[in-house]
């Protein structure tokens, strides 16, 4: 019944702080790394300004399934992803939900600035709080998306595929760019299918009946 | 109906709204896929027969099954340009059902879409798409309007204004929390109940996402600052998957045994959202008979707000002070920025204001040459994204102050309101409308007046007519309007009787421009710190400052510790207890000057390092001894505590980085000692062609360099070519290569082909990244694969000796 393409842009994510997950992506043991206050302060102080740089932004729109077989989905206006891995992921999916999350050129500029005046623990950090954040958002997305689908009685699958994992492609975040309009959040894609600024993610995920 | 009568219904029981409808259409047949709006419409029997049972269990107001009845929901079904005939229709339909029995709330609900400044639907339009709806409910028959499951405070906003810029009907707002007690948004029950109570909406809860349980905390926790009643629609208890199906499985005998503690937290209008039946409201209905609902317990609350934060004010609280720098006047960098359209330092100041302590932040955009509307509203957005801090609205033109208090997805702080005849006529309706709170200027139109007495009268002035607007004491602060001293030095204790006038007597915060008060002066530092210290004494419990400076903060902290706003002295002790440890700690490192070279490189102090060199050296330690006895022996240990993993990177990071400062000092002894310095190997460094993620190659290349290395970086990107036309010409020994891409790291062979090709077999290849490892490295030819950046370090030391 559903019968328009709707493509929906977000500004913000709002999201606490991941910071573990950014220390522990720095190399951070848990167990084993001792550090003293003031390393422990002039860390956090180069996470922060990480964090604050990061501007995350979203979009994303749902595409009916049209055909589906075990080596390829046809979808939308009959675009296609060939993968064995992602058609399974897709199985018994009536649609699928394209997205694309990036965390700005703010926060990879100022990586390369703070590579460039030698302060390595500011770039380290400001790198790690871009990746994190961006992971962090898209885990934020997927439980937006679920609670979007809830009242139609459907729901995500649980995993998301992004072009380049498995034997999907990395020219199919060609069919994302196209699909979602994604030069609108500032990301531009290569020729060689890199996106730019790199803090950027697209992904794949099933829609499915709840019953 | 009157807001009146709502109120008054209020104040006699605790009232019944209805329960869920989805879970009630679905039982008498909707199938899935389809617009519940349409079907509704489709199966009027089905609504009334839903509306009469929950009208029978008790139910004062039952909800016309518009959920999804706005323009973009209706959309998606192809729907659209039947929205004024179903909203209107349904309206009509409903209330001659009930004829009078309960009243009947138009539903209103998300759109599914994003609002400006968090999404891309304009602010203005999605006001207008709400009122399309409202406009419509209302020529059907409504009593009044449930904004309800909403998860997001600006589109939440939204929805209030289009209701109330059409008519004047009774608005209850209920959101949805997570189990975080968030909304997916983000936005905290306490921040949206005084967003949205500032804009007069007659109730505000929570409805789905959780069962009653935890709404009762819910409850709990924003009653004290509640001046309006509070509102429950919780579940019938947590969803649970059941063989594939969402299942609410809380039977209504234990629904109904949370009611009275519901109420007594403080609920005032009870009901149930999914998975409660027309049982579920009846036994809340008897549960609730005999209790006496808590009626709000304040009239005005002294807060303002952001979407994820909010700033409580009063004598009660902490000092507050709110951030001074977004400001153009006199910052000549930002004025360039700002003229350019960019907001760089907007934030950068944002961020350092935060991390020094500021509650609030001021937003002034007056500068000429820029278009102030616009770029209030572009700072507006940044900042409601870009920080949590709540904003002070600082301009003199109302048509800017409006424009702002509208797109400001929280209560804002208004910057000022004076008894001039313009900000009085104008600046204070608009306040009103949007409920800001204000700062209060005691100057009108013939300028400042000399002494407190004049100023008393004109603060009384502008209360007296904000009054009329239904401000409170609570909803304003005093400007204590300080003057430099340098032009009158009696302008501070005029002040101060003001600060002491507005604490004890009007019994309002005050706050005042700190740094005016020694305009003019010298060294004016210790003039505002003084003037702070008698102002605190006084009652000022609030300053527009430069939270960056240590010192303003720190008076701040002890005066909040004298004046009892920090209780049990937590946050002093907080503050200070740290300094106390390292005072301490410093003290032990001045002993031993070798000792504490050592120490610095292994703790990585590069910003004392130079210091404890100098040091060293005036004890008498040669250089050299200085580089063998310390640096070299602290670099060693800091590596070994990397091997080791008590160190993760970061800290190897800081300890090299440590030791080249080190060096930076100790060079030039070092080469007076040698008759002629020893050559560094030269190191070239690059990401691959193709690939543009280089800051694993950054880091090896800072870590070279801080080990004494001479490294030519080529940066990302770098064609084979390049690569080895800069080892000719920088007669390099090592090449280090980075690729992160499986799609990329093949040209590091394209590197390895070339060297060999022109004839570079004593060059030596390493090469490191994400997706290559020592097996790759082997199959390509190349010299050596680095794991991390010490290794590399190893490596190049390995090749070099």
């Amino acid at each position: 019944m559903k019968d328009k393409v709707m493509i929906n842009f977000i500004n913000n994510i709002p999201l606490p702080i991941p910071e573990k997950k950014i220390y522990s992506r720095l190399g951070h043991n848990r167990h084993l790394t001792e550090m003293s206050d003031a390393q422990r302060k002039k860390v956090d102080a180069a996470i922060a300004q990480g964090v604050s740089l990061c501007r995350l932004r979203a979009v994303w729109g749902r595409f009916e399934i049209n055909k589906w077989s075990a080596e390829r989905v046809e979808f939308g206006d009959g675009d296609v992803f060939e993968s064995t891995k992602l058609a399974k992921l897709l199985e018994g999916c009536k649609s699928l939900v394209l997205f694309a999350l990036t965390a700005g050129a703010d926060i990879v500029d100022r990586t390369s600035e703070l590579s460039g005046q030698g302060d390595g623990v500011g770039a380290l950090a400001c790198d790690a709080a871009g990746s994190e954040m961006v992971d962090a958002a898209a885990e934020w997305l997927q439980q937006y998306l679920k609670q979007q689908f809830k009242r139609g009685n459907e729901t995500l699958t649980k995993r998301r595929f992004s072009p380049g994992y498995g034997d999907l492609e990395l020219e199919n975040q060609a069919i994302l760019f196209k699909l979602l309009d994604i030069e609108k959040l500032g990301v531009k894609l290569t020729d060689d299918f890199l996106m730019i600024p790199e803090k950027t993610v697209t992904a794949i995920a099933g829609i499915k009946k709840i019953n | 109906m009157s807001k009146k009568k709502f109120n008054d219904l209020i104040s006699k029981k605790v009232v019944l709204v209805d329960g869920a409808t989805g879970t009630e259409f679905i039982k008498r047949g909707m199938p899935q896929g389809i617009s519940p709006e349409l079907w509704a419409l489709e199966n009027l029997d089905a609504v009334h027969e839903i509306h009469n049972s929950y009208i029978d269990a008790g139910s004062d107001i039952v909800y016309i099954p518009s959920f999804g009845g706005n323009r973009i929901k209706l959309e998606e079904f192809g729907l659209a340009d039947r929205l004024y005939e179903m909203n209107s229709s349904l309206a009509k339909a409903v209330r001659e059902n009930i004829a009078g029995r309960a009243l009947a709330f138009g539903d209103l609900a998300p759109t599914g879409r994003f609002v400006e400044p968090f999404g891309d639907l304009g602010f203005k339009d999605a006001v207008n798409i709400y009122k399309e709806q409202v406009k419509a409910l209302l020529d059907g028959g409504v009593d009044g309007f449930a904004i309800e499951t909403m998860m997001d405070i600006q589109e939440t906003r939204a929805a209030v204004l289009a209701v109330k810029e059409t008519c004047d009907l009774p608005i209850i707002v209920s959101m949805t929390f997570e189990e975080n007690t968030r909304t997916l948004t983000g936005n905290d029950p306490l921040s949206a109940l005084i967003t949205l109570q500032a804009l007069r909406v007659d109730a505000f809860g929570c409805n789905c996402s959780s069962g009653p349980k935890d709404m009762i905390e819910l409850i709990k926790t924003i009653k004290p600052y509640a001046k309006i009643p509070l509102l429950t629609k919780p579940n019938a208890g947590m969803p649970k998957l059941i063989d594939g199906k969402t299942v609410f499985d809380m039977g209504a005998d234990e629904f109904a045994t949370y009611v009275e503690e519901l109420v007594a937290a403080g609920a005032n209008i009870i009901g149930g959202c999914c998975g409660t039946t027309p049982e579920h409201i009846n036994a809340q209905a008897n549960a609730a008979r005999d209790l006496k609902a808590v009626m709000p317990q304040v009239k005005a609350v002294s807060a303002i707000s952001a979407p994820h934060a909010n700033c409580l004010l009063g004598q009660e609280q902490p000092f507050k002070v709110i951030g001074e720098r977004i400001n153009p006047t006199g910052k000549k960098k930002l004025q360039a920025e700002l003229r350019d359209g960019k907001f760089g330092i907007v934030r950068q100041y944002a961020g350092e204001q935060l991390a020094g302590g500021a509650a609030i932040l001021d937003v002034n955009m007056g500068l000429s040459g820029i278009d102030e509307k616009t770029m209030m509203l572009e700072t507006i957005s940044l900042l409601a994204q870009g920080t949590a801090l709540p904003l002070c609205i600082d301009s003199t033109d109302s048509e800017v102050i409006e424009a702002a208090l509208r797109l400001y997805p929280g209560r804002a702080l208004v910057n000022s309101i004076s008894a001039e005849k313009d900000r009085l006529e104008k600046t204070l309706p608009i306040a009103a409308k949007y409920g800001a709170m204000f700062i209060l200027l005691p100057l009108n139109d013939e300028g400042i007046p000399e002494t407190a007495d004049e100023r008393i009268a004109l603060a009384k002035e502008i209360f007296a007519e904000a009054q009329k607007y239904g401000y409170e004491r609570e909803d304003i602060v005093l400007d204590a309007l300080i003057m430099t001293v340098a032009s009158n030095q009696s302008a501070a204790n005029v002040s101060l009787d003001l600060i002491e006038w507005a604490s004890r007597e009007l019994k309002v915060s005050s706050v005042c421009g700190l740094s005016n008060v020694s305009f003019g002066m010298p060294e004016r530092k210790w003039i505002n710190a003084a003037f702070l210290g008698m102002a605190m004494g006084r009652g000022l419990n609030m300053a527009i400052a430069n939270p960056s400076s240590e010192m303003l903060m720190s008076l701040i902290a002890g005066g909040d510790v004298l004046s009892g706003r920090d209780q049990k002295i937590h946050r002093y002790l907080d503050k200070f207890s740290a300094i106390k440890q390292k005072t301490q700690r410093s003290k032990k490192e001045i002993l031993d000057p070798a000792q504490r070279v050592f120490n610095c490189v292994v703790e990585g102090h590069d910003d004392s390092i130079s210091d404890a060199v100098i040091a060293a050296l005036a004890s008498g330690i040669q250089a050299k001894a200085i580089v063998d006895d310390c640096l070299i022996p602290a670099i060693n240990k800091v590596g070994d505590l990397y091997d080791c993993k008590k160190y993760f990177l970061p800290q190897l990071i800081m300890g090299a980085d440590t030791m080249r400062k080190a060096f930076e000092v100790l060079e030039p002894l070092l080469a007076e000692d040698q008759d002629k310095p020893a050559e560094k190997a030269v190191i070239i460094m690059a990401t691959v062609e193709g690939d543009i993620h280089d800051i694993g190659k950054n880091i090896v290349t800072l870590m070279l360099r801080n080990y004494g290395f001479e490294v030519v970086d080529l940066g990302k990107d770098v064609s084979a070519a390049k690569i080895i036309n800069a080892v000719k010409k920088h007669k390099a020994r090592i090449v280090g290569l980075s690729a992160l891409m499986t799609t990329t790291m093949i040209n590091m062979e394209e590197v390895v082909k070339l060297a060999k090709e022109e004839g570079l077999f004593s060059l030596k290849i390493m090469i490191g990244g994400a997706v290559v490892d020592k097996n790759y490295a082997e199959q390509i030819g190349a010299d050596a694969y680095a794991a991390d950046a010490m290794e590399s370090v190893r490596l190049a030391k390995r090749f070099t000796e």
